[in-house]
């Protein structure tokens, strides 16, 4: 009886600690509302517009970019992929 | 960093060795450079015509699979903000580098012009899923030399929707952030003041959410 009680304890405590884990998994995947920085070809801010279907798309800004490259070189630097607006909530 | 720094010195020697190596490659700008055309910011470039007088705020909840239960509900928590541009790019330069979900208490002298709280609960039409806030006066509540054509319009949400149908909470807090103009649909080359701000939410199949503050092409959802 007392294995018993020790058992849904440490089941309890377990299931606290998923859920409460996949809870700040969950927030750490979501879209962030801005994206800043800089690379070795210059700064960055990005600004999400729209989070759809798994994806975020920002409007992004460039500065200090390296003389010969683009802001598109800063994003892809950056790790951004280049796609359109998906229109998903139309 | 000693990677970023060896990267550092190779672009350099390669513009600085580049151009007297191979002229007729220096020459011609990379293919990036010819197909593109993108601009720089000049800041605090006062523009007080890029304001419109008021903006009206619509907020839509275009799909909801249990749209037509009545168990239904979605809650909305709204705050529109105006972040001058000096303000804006000092706490940008304060984030950590990388993604971040700052609050509008970060942005010293933000000013509130309109905020609200609603919870609707009958939501079978689109027009029953549309929030609108009209006439939320905008120009004459942002001092004249913050009248700045880079600061920006925040909408700082919280939204609680939940489907009957999939038995389903789903809850985001966030900010979408535009600037005070928009593109001129009839002339692109022209920017004219923002007088709508969007604030779209859809609920998907799987219980997942859809955000956007673009405004929608229209048709009445929900799929």
């Amino acid at each position: 009886m007392k294995s018993l009680k020790l058992r849904l304890v440490l089941m309890s405590v377990a299931t606290v600690l998923t859920l409460g884990l996949s809870h700040r998994v969950a927030q750490a995947t979501a879209c962030a509302d801005i994206i800043a920085g800089g690379n070795v070809y210059g700064d960055y801010d990005c600004r999400l517009t729209t989070f759809c279907g798994g994806w975020c798309y920002y409007n992004c800004t460039c500065s200090d970019i390296f003389p010969g490259y683009t802001c598109r070189d800063v994003l892809v630097e950056a790790g951004f992929e280049f796609g359109s607006d998906p229109r998903c909530l139309d | 960093m000693f990677k970023d720094f060896l990267t550092i010195v190779f672009l350099q020697l390669s513009v600085v060795c580049g151009a007297p190596l191979s002229p007729g490659i220096a020459a011609s700008p990379p293919a990036s450079q010819r197909d593109t055309g993108f601009k720089v910011r000049e800041p605090n470039l006062y523009a007080p015509d890029l304001y419109a007088d008021r903006v009206d705020f619509i907020a839509t909840l275009t799909d909801l699979p249990g749209a037509k239960q009545k168990e239904s509900y979605w809650e909305l928590s709204y705050q529109l903000y105006f972040i001058p541009e000096e303000t804006y790019y000092q706490t940008i330069r304060q984030l950590r580098r990388g993604g971040s979900n700052p609050t509008p208490e970060q942005f010293a002298g933000r000013i509130l012009l309109a905020e609200g709280h609603k919870k609707k609960t009958s939501l079978g039409s689109l027009n029953e899923r549309t929030l609108t806030l009209t006439g939320v006066a905008f120009k004459q509540r942002v001092p004249d030399a913050q009248r700045t054509k880079f600061a920006l319009l925040m909408t700082h949400y919280s939204v609680r929707i939940f489907d009957a149908e999939l038995n389903t909470t789903v809850y985001r807090s966030g900010i979408f952030l535009t600037e005070p103009y928009e593109t001129n649909r009839e002339d692109p080359n022209q920017v004219i003041p923002r007088k709508t701000l969007y604030l779209n939410f859809g609920v998907n199949r799987d219980g997942t959410l859809n955000g956007s503050q673009l405004p929608r092409k229209g048709g009445d959802s929900t799929r």
